[in-house]
């Protein structure tokens, strides 16, 4: 038995001496997150310290390694049918947004205007003081304070037109203002539409990438400008779409008309912007060859539809020729056929000789 | 100004094939001068090429005519012979049919050929066929349209019409305004 415990004794001995310990000193604490099973070190590393030791890395990460798994090892464990399994806790390192904080209400024309200038929107009563009637009334609507749609009198304004009616003016100058309140809104509502869908989600590689060289700064913050530039890029895009769909429009409706635009009073800023399939021009000089070898091209498809060519066998000429023949034969006058007299005075030549 | 496009091409082929067969292609390729086919407002003229170079330097408003007119397209794109291209043709004629002396006014005045006024006539016209009318001493007087083959022609009574008229150089005269 003795010799047994010896025996472990000396075991274990070896055993300490070829693995290292597994408690780690730091001088400097690590900070671990668990839930990420990440450990970084702040220990600042000289380059004179890795140059005079080639093993200090190696060592210094293999250190790390086993605080992270002790502190691993150190979390409730459960064993399963196959591992041991620690529980691990929350992530406490605060991780970057993936996505872009998302962008409030576009703003107005008014709105980015005062901002720009710091107009601040100041609090107005709602009742206000009715001198005529010695009472507060409602700024607006309904029994308003001072109410000039109930006057039953108007002043002339000086140098203005004395035949002028004060009370349609007036009117008119209401219905101007509230139709030009309505286009603006329309405006807005038109800018804020395309801002909403051209802002795109995410950061893209490329563009942020290009951001970092033309700003430097925090990652944060090229990020944002990256998003701001493709944004921008993406609702010009969109604006030029808009304006090519607008132009289309526009062109199918100038010659929506009875005359298809021909005989309509053109606006003075209308330019006619109707592009249609251009006319396929033909070129007037420099493809004579050309011309020739498709005329005769054409030339030869039309005598062949006609016929024209298969002359070399005329039918009519040939029963013509034919009937001729017969007519002569029956009369008993053989008729000799073409250059058979030629042929027979050839053989009579070369009988001669 | 411009050339014609296959379509016209083809057309007016097919019209001028009636009178000169095949011999459409000495016009196309000449040997003298290359000629070519414009169109100009809806007629075709025949001219050389440099005259066509030439005229490009005119206003379109202000061309009126240039080469030999040989006809025009109707509105329903129908190639319509005109006897300004009777050179032509009679140069090239497939049919002739020559009148007597005593039936050229009568053509020349716009009526068709009687088959007395006949003096002599191409072997084997195919009815409907193109004819080039010349008088005896082969002067070229118009062109019409052969109302019966040669053959048939034999057998026909003196008063019956041998060819339709369809164009004649009386119309120099008689509609001298509408010519081009």
């Amino acid at each position: 038995m003795s010799v047994s415990t010896l025996d472990v004794a000396a075991e274990l001995e070896s055993l300490q001496s070829r693995f290292k310990p597994i408690s780690v000193e730091k001088d400097v604490p690590v900070h671990m997150d668990l839930g990420l099973l990440t450990l970084s070190d702040p220990a600042a590393i000289s380059a004179e310290t890795v140059a005079a030791e080639p093993d200090f890395l190696k060592n210094l990460a293999r250190d790390n390694a086993q605080l992270l798994m002790n502190a691993i090892l150190s979390l409730p464990t459960e064993r399963n049918d196959f591992a041991l399994v620690a529980s691990l806790p929350a992530i406490t390192t605060r991780l970057p947004r993936e996505k872009t904080l998302p962008s409030g209400p576009a703003l107005t024309r008014w709105e980015k205007f005062a901002k720009e200038k710091g107009i601040q929107k100041r609090k107005k009563s709602k009742m206000v003081f009715d001198e005529a009637k010695e009472e507060y009334l409602p700024r607006f609507g309904y029994k308003r304070a001072n109410d000039d749609t109930k006057d039953w009198l108007i002043e002339v304004p000086k140098n203005a037109d004395p035949y002028q009616d004060q009370f349609a003016a007036r009117e008119a100058a209401k219905k101007e203002r509230v139709s030009k309140n309505k286009k603006n809104q329309k405006r807005n509502q038109a800018s804020a539409a395309i801002t909403a869908q051209g802002a795109p989600v995410g950061i893209m590689p490329q563009a942020a990438g290009k951001a970092t060289a033309r700003v430097k700064g925090a990652l944060s913050s090229t990020a944002k400008v990256a998003v701001d530039a493709q944004a921008l890029a993406q609702a010009r895009k969109q604006r030029a779409q808009l304006k090519d769909r607008l132009r289309e429009t526009l062109s199918t409706t100038q010659i929506s008309t009875a005359s298809m635009g021909r005989f309509d009073k053109a606006l003075k800023r209308d330019k006619p912007v109707v592009d249609r399939v251009a006319k396929k021009k033909s070129q007037v000089t420099g493809r004579e060859a050309e011309e020739r070898l498709q005329a005769l091209k054409i030339l030869k498809q039309v005598a062949r539809k006609r016929g024209v060519n298969a002359e070399l066998v005329n039918a009519r000429k040939a029963a013509h020729l034919d009937s001729v023949a017969q007519a002569e034969e029956r009369r008993g006058q053989p008729r000799m056929a073409p250059g058979a007299k030629r042929k027979l005075a050839a053989a009579k030549a070369r009988a001669r000789k | 100004m411009r050339p014609l496009t296959d379509e016209e091409t083809r057309v007016f082929f097919e019209k001028l094939m009636n009178y000169i067969g095949d011999n459409i292609s000495f016009l196309v390729e000449r040997p003298d001068e290359p000629h070519c086919f414009r169109l100009v407002k809806d007629r075709v003229y025949y001219m050389s090429e440099k005259v066509m170079l030439w005229s490009t330097n005119m206003a379109r408003d202000n061309l009126l005519a240039l080469g030999t007119c040989f006809g025009k397209f109707t509105k329903t794109g129908k190639f319509r012979l005109h006897v300004t291209a009777l050179d032509y043709l009679a140069q090239y004629a497939k049919f002739k049919v020559w009148i007597k002396p005593n039936g050229e006014m009568s053509f020349l005045y716009g009526n068709h050929i009687a088959k007395a006024h006949v003096g002599r006539l191409t072997d084997d016209i195919p009815m409907y066929a193109g004819v080039v009318v010349f008088n005896m001493a082969d002067v070229p007087l118009g062109f019409g349209v052969a109302a019966q083959t040669t053959e048939a022609a034999r057998k026909l009574d003196p008063t019956a019409i041998m060819a339709f008229h369809q164009a004649d150089v009386g119309e120099y005269l008689r509609s001298e305004d509408t010519l081009a």
